[in-house]
């Protein structure tokens, strides 16, 4: 089964449009949606979440169409924000209690070990925690109600690169084959560590959507002169940039004659380069 | 439901404690002693509390934790105007109370001023789902602008007019009618905030 399947997505607003965006997220995956500030990636996940209506097409999750099945759905996700819609007078404790009386499935003693295991304390109100905390805490409540999808928006934004890996790490730990996460950022490298699936997103438009290893080894890095780069096939070089010393090529590797040596490059790399070709 | 009424008891306990003591304090003034003004603030300030709870609501964007949760929208407003109706609660029993205590009439002046409230929070309510906290600032402005004129009219229609023919035994009457009136309209309103809810965007 797959955790989401967007068909035909669409949004428009008077300076921006949406897609169409058609993307799969299968069943025990991580898929990272990628784009820089403004790409389009909050108004995805918040048309997955029905807090924006779309425009034009179709969204599965968990095998069930939205939005007519949303409101029992929502039981089965997790969702981290950006921003946190949690009343800041509240605690920990004050949060849990208003988790309990919304999800039948919340479990106390997975919110409680949670706390304990990213420090947060309990009794302490939230206008008190730093954003990492905030964060944190938010991760706490996704993964405490037996989710099996889970939604993050930018959720390690404006981390400290422990807090980072902390997230991470728990995020890896929770993907098995009975779950599956959907994570924005646009730190590309953090992404790179934990996803199998990567969605790039550029002005709203959807550049590629891949397993992340396929494109690493698809795609490669070319450094030579301005006059070698010219002599290659021209449907092999993806984006280039030339340089007072040489240029700079993103390229892909099955179109480069055998013998001219390719570097491997990074995530980060392959989605810069692709955004300046567009 | 049961977690949009915990988050709004958290809100007065923490935010609205102020609010909360004024209450009480002219609750008990208002069965303490004779006087329509004690009466009149605890049902003004009980009555408003609905809506400065969404006010709380909207400025914590707590809106988009409840809707991540499970329920629908509809949920969202039915709990809204569920607080107006709890809201009626007390001060139902406060003008029975003042009934039994001082005099039927404060009982009447008791319904008619929620009765008022009821009419306020039904027109305040969509308006406040469609424009938002900040335009909500400046309707209430003139919102109550316009009722201070209205009531001034019609406080000096009263004073010219003849009102033998509905003195005391038609007035208890006419208060829970007029009480059940405000309740059908407060029914009409809560479809209209329905319908610019389930069209928002968050």
């Amino acid at each position: 089964m797959n955790a989401i399947e967007l068909k035909g997505l669409t949004k428009t607003y008077s300076t921006f449009q949406l897609g169409p965006i058609d993307l799969t997220l299968p069943m025990g995956t991580i898929m990272g949606l990628v784009g820089e500030n403004g790409a389009g990636k909050s108004t995805t996940i918040k048309a997955i979440l029905d807090l924006i209506r779309p425009t034009a097409g179709q969204i599965t999750l968990l095998g069930q169409k939205t939005p007519e099945h949303f409101p029992a759905l929502k039981e089965e996700i997790g969702v981290v924000l950006d921003s946190q819609p949690f009343p800041t007078f509240l605690t920990a404790d004050e949060l849990g209690r208003l988790m309990a009386a919304a999800l039948r499935n919340w479990e106390p003693e997975t919110y409680s070990a949670y706390l304990a295991r990213l420090h947060l304390p309990a009794r302490q109100p939230l206008k008190e925690f730093s954003r990492g905390m905030v964060m944190k805490l938010a991760l706490a409540t996704a993964l405490s109600h037996r989710a099996r999808l889970l939604i993050l928006d930018e959720a390690t934004s404006g981390l400290d690169p422990m807090v980072r890996q902390e997230i991470l790490d728990i995020l890896y730990d929770f993907c098995d084959e009975e779950h599956a996460i959907l994570i924005s950022s646009h730190i590309v490298s953090d992404l790179e560590k934990i996803c199998d699936y990567i969605a790039f997103l550029h002005e709203g438009k959807l550049l590629l959507a891949d397993e992340k290893d396929r494109l690493l080894e698809r795609h490669g890095l070319l450094k030579l002169s301005a006059e070698a780069l010219d002599q290659l096939p021209q449907e092999a070089i993806l984006s280039k940039r030339l340089y007072h010393y040489g240029a700079e090529a993103l390229v892909r590797r099955d179109l480069i004659p055998a013998g001219v040596p390719v570097e491997r490059i990074t995530l980060e790399e392959l989605i810069v380069a692709l955004a300046r070709r567009d | 439901m049961r977690s949009l009424l915990l988050l709004d008891g958290y809100t007065v306990i923490r935010q609205l404690k102020f609010f909360l003591f004024f209450i009480l304090f002219y609750f008990a003034f208002a069965l303490a002693t004779p006087n329509a003004i004690f009466l009149g603030f605890s049902t003004l300030f009980l009555m408003m509390m609905p809506y400065y709870l969404m006010q709380y609501t909207e400025s914590y964007r707590s809106d988009a934790l409840f809707l991540i949760l499970p329920g629908s929208r509809k949920t969202i407003v039915q709990e809204r105007y569920l607080s107006v109706l709890i809201a009626l609660v007390p001060v139902l029993l406060l003008s029975l109370l003042s009934g039994l205590i001082h005099s039927w009439d404060y009982c009447l002046v008791a319904l008619a001023e929620a009765t008022t409230a009821v009419l306020v929070l039904a027109v305040l309510l969509p308006l406040a789902y469609r424009f938002g906290n900040t335009k909500m600032r400046l309707i209430l402005t003139v919102f109550i602008g316009v009722m201070i004129g209205v009531s001034s009219g019609a406080g000096n229609l009263l004073e010219e007019g003849d009102l033998t023919p509905l003195s005391l035994p038609l007035f208890p009457l006419l208060a829970f009618v007029a009480l059940l009136l405000s309740l059908l309209i407060l029914l009409v309103s809560y479809r209209i905030s329905l319908k610019i809810y389930a069209g928002k965007e968050f």
